[in-house]
Formats: structure tokens, C-alpha cells, sequence
């Protein structure tokens, strides 16, 4: 069924929304920003504590780090979209719970539906685990998953799905920090399209 | 049971090899010595890493094995090791590969090959220009490059070698004569390629290290690196850019 959703009636939603205990705690709600017609769309977790004040996504330290990540491949934020799974900020940044999860998560689907991205990026362990159980892949933590690139069928063509550190966990061990460099190089590949394929030349 | 001992610089240099592309790979144990073919998610580029049996100091293979490497987190240790220092790897079962150097024991759990990405094959490609040189002035070459484009034009003809990138206001032009490149069949070639690839691959070589180039016309193109003081051999085999209409 062609979907006719904007991602504007779905924000007016989602400023709305009572379906969770969270919209009681949080200062804001974060739907989301960027561009609806993303090919290239960032899900992480949860807003953090900057991001409830200012109701917008990565916007504290760990957003800083994906806004370098994304002006290094030559792209702005407002070429890509940048979500998260859920949309109100847990209290003092805890888990979300399965109750949360499954309350928020059919927002971002719906969100995904309408942009109809042909990459989509995990940020982090937790929307990793929720976008890949989502499209039925199995999912074997963050550390094996990251950096490697699973096609899915959707919206009429090949998505491609990809797993990254969090920015935040790169914050905490910048020895992550080289893992989320070559993995924003690989997106820039999988993107341009700039590159022939080595198959390209295989018989 | 796999029981090995070689110099750190070689470990260094395979592991760095690897990392420029993937983070896990396949080592191929054998009696000829080990090898490890990976491609990046893109399938743009792939690296070939070889080892030979007599590039070890001590090479105990019982029978032919392969096994699934973290290669970041073996990279990561083996840049404690000192390049001349010893290393011994050990894999007594299917589980874990140890790595000892100096009063270090380091383990690591092995990844299942099954869960690695499927090795792609090797593409029959025939080149026509064959260029030797110092691996060293091809690394100056692209790392200067990069300071002004993401793209450059590995070129050759009968007047020699050249590398050339353009920026919006400035552009560079590297060029090698015969007399200046160690060999050179003064073959006519020209492709163009993406740096972001060619400055990762330029870190698994130093000064002094022999390269060997392959080129063709919109082809991909085959960088040979012997590193270690030529005790371990690189290839990379990167896939041209489009260029624009």
C-alpha cells in the first residue's frame, strides 16, 4: 500500500502522545529532524538530557561527534534524517523498557515509511537490536554487527541496513573512534556510488 | 594445532593490512604459510595479505586450517609489540587464538569463518602498465593529494609515471621517469580513484618498502606493498571511480 503519511503529521503525533509514562517525566519531545526525502537516515536509542531541553536529536557531545562524522563524508544534518527509536528522554538516561519500546518504536516505522530511506544506520546496541529484529535479522550484539551492511526489501527496492557504534559509547572509549571513522567511509561508499564494485569487473 | 613464532613487524603489518578494509577476516593456515583475503562492505576494494612458511621463525601447522580473526583488536595489541620482537600465536582449539610477546600473554576469542563474510573471488585482470617504486614516494604522492581533492588519475605513458589530483584552486601533479622508478614497461594506462581508499592502504607502508602498481584504462588497479623488509606481501585491488560524463 503506497504510504501517504507526512513526516509533519507524524510529529504533530507524536507531540502528543500519552501512550508511555515517559511523556510525564520528559521536558520535550523529540520527533526527529532532517530531510523527509533522506536517503540516509541515523536512529539512535533515546534523547539524552540536551536533547529533551532542546526537543531536537544528537544535539549534546555525542551529537557533535555524528555531525563531524556526517560533514566528513560531505554531507550536512539537513541531507540526512536523524531520529531514534524512542521519543521522550528515559530519566537519567536509563534502558528504555520493552513496555517503551514497544509503545514508541511503530512512530519510527511509520517515519521510516514515509522517507523511505535506501540506508539506514543504527546508532548504538539498542536501536541496532530493535531495527534488525524489526526486519528480521538476527541480531549478534553490537560488536559483531557494526560495520557490516544487510539488504533488506522495502519500499520497492534494496535498503541496506547498517550497524554503528553509538557516538556516545565512542565518546566513552575513544578506541572506538577509528571503528566509527571507517564505518562512516563505508556509508560514504554505499551512498556516491561514486566507485565502480570489484564486480564489475568479474566475469 | 597451530603454533607459530614471527617478528612483530610482520603481525603489525598483516593486521594493518587487513583493518584498512574489514575488522574481521579469515586466516588461511597451510603449509606454503598464511594468507587472509578480505573485500570492504562496498566490494570497492580488496586486500590480499600473504605470509610465506619461511617468513616465520617457528611455523607448527599441523594440517591446514583456517580460522576467524578480530583483526582490529589484534592490530590494536600488536602495536605494543617492537617490530624486531618476537611474537609467538598459538591456536590449541577452536576458540581462541593466544598471542604472546615479551611478559605479555594476550587471548582473544576466534570468530566462527562461517560468520565472516563469504571471501569474493579474485578478479582476472590484465593490466598493461607495470610500475615499480618506493612505496614511500607513492605514499607523499597521495597523502599530499588528499589535502586537495577526493579523487586522483594514476596515469602512464612512454614519458613515465604520474599521479595527478585537481583541487577548485590548486592542483598537484607527482611524476616518476623511467630513471627515477625501480622497474617500468612504459605502458599506457590511465584510471581514476577514490583517495579516502588509497590513504587508508598507504598506512601499511613505509619508506623503503617496494611497490608495485598494475594499471589499466578505467580499470582497477593492483598495489602491490612488500612490507617487513619484504617478508610479508600486501595487495590491495581497487575498483576505479565513475568518472562524470
Amino acid at each position: 500500500m503506497e504510504n501517504t503519511e507526512s513526516l509533519e503529521d507524524i510529529e504533530a503525533e507524536i507531540r502528543k502522545c500519552k501512550k508511555c509514562e515517559l511523556w510525564k517525566t520528559k521536558t520535550n519531545y523529540v520527533p526527529g529532524e532532517g530531510n523527509p526525502r533522506a536517503t540516509l537516515v541515523f536512529i539512535g536509542e533515546a534523547p539524552g538530557k540536551e536533547e529533551d531541553r532542546q526537543g531536537r536529536p544528537f544535539v549534546g557531545n555525542a551529537g557533535k561527534l555524528l555531525t563531524e562524522m556526517i560533514e566528513k563524508i560531505g554531507l550536512r544534518r539537513e541531507d540526512v534524517f536523524i531520529g531514534n527509536v524512542l521519543k521522550c528522554r528515559p530519566p537519567n538516561n536509563r534502558d528504555p523498557l520493552p513496555e517503551e519500546v514497544e509503545a514508541c518504536s511503530m512512530y519510527l516505522i511509520r517515519q521510516l515509511d514515509a522517507i523511505k530511506p535506501s540506508i539506514i544506520a543504527c546508532l548504538g546496541r539498542y536501536s541496532a537490536s530493535f531495527l534488525f529484529n524489526y526486519f528480521n535479522i538476527e541480531f549478534r550484539g553490537i560488536g559483531r554487527e557494526r560495520g557490516r551492511v544487510k539488504e533488506v526489501e522495502r519500499w520497492g527496492k534494496k535498503v541496506k541496513l547498517v550497524a554503528l557504534y553509538h557516538p556516545a559509547a565512542v565518546l566513552y572509549r575513544p578506541q572506538l573512534r577509528e571503528n566509527l571513522e571507517k564505518d562512516f567511509r563505508m556509508i560514504s561508499g554505499l551512498l556516491a556510488q561514486k566507485n565502480h564494485t570489484l564486480f564489475d569487473f568479474m566475469e | 594445532m597451530i603454533d607459530v613464532v614471527v617478528t612483530g613487524d610482520i603481525l603489525k603489518a598483516v593486521t594493518k593490512a587487513m583493518v584498512a578494509l574489514v575488522s574481521e577476516a579469515r586466516f588461511h593456515f597451510n603449509s606454503d604459510g598464511l594468507r587472509s583475503r578480505a573485500v570492504d562492505p562496498a566490494n570497492v576494494a580488496m586486500v590480499i595479505a600473504n605470509v610465506l612458511k619461511d617468513s616465520f621463525d617457528v611455523y607448527k601447522v599441523d594440517e591446514e586450517k583456517t580460522i576467524g580473526v578480530d583483526v582490529n583488536r589484534v592490530y590494536d595489541v600488536s602495536k605494543a609489540i617492537k617490530g624486531g620482537e618476537l611474537v609467538e600465536m598459538e591456536i590449541e582449539d577452536e576458540t581462541t587464538l593466544k598471542v604472546k610477546f615479551g611478559s605479555v600473554n594476550y587471548s582473544v576469542a576466534l570468530i566462527d569463518p562461517s560468520a565472516i563474510r563469504k571471501e569474493p573471488k579474485v578478479p582476472n585482470l590484465e593490466l598493461p602498465a607495470k610500475i615499480v617504486l618506493d612505496a614511500g614516494e607513492f605514499k607523499k604522492a597521495i597523502n599530499a593529494a588528499d589535502k586537495i581533492s577526493d579523487h586522483v588519475v594514476f596515469r602512464s605513458d612512454e614519458t613515465g609515471f604520474y599521479i595527478e589530483a585537481e583541487g577548485d584552486v590548486d592542483r598537484i601533479e607527482f611524476h616518476m621517469t623511467e630513471a627515477e622508478l625501480i622497474e617500468f614497461n612504459k605502458g599506457e594506462a590511465r584510471s581514476m580513484f577514490s583517495i579516502e581508499y588509497l590513504k587508508e592502504f598507504v598506512k601499511t607502508a613505509g619508506s623503503g618498502d617496494i611497490l608495485t602498481i598494475y594499471l589499466g584504462n578505467n580499470y582497477p588497479v593492483r598495489l602491490i606493498f612488500e612490507v617487513a623488509d619484504g617478508k610479508a606481501r600486501v595487495e590491495y585491488i581497487l575498483a576505479p571511480r565513475i568518472e562524470a560524463e
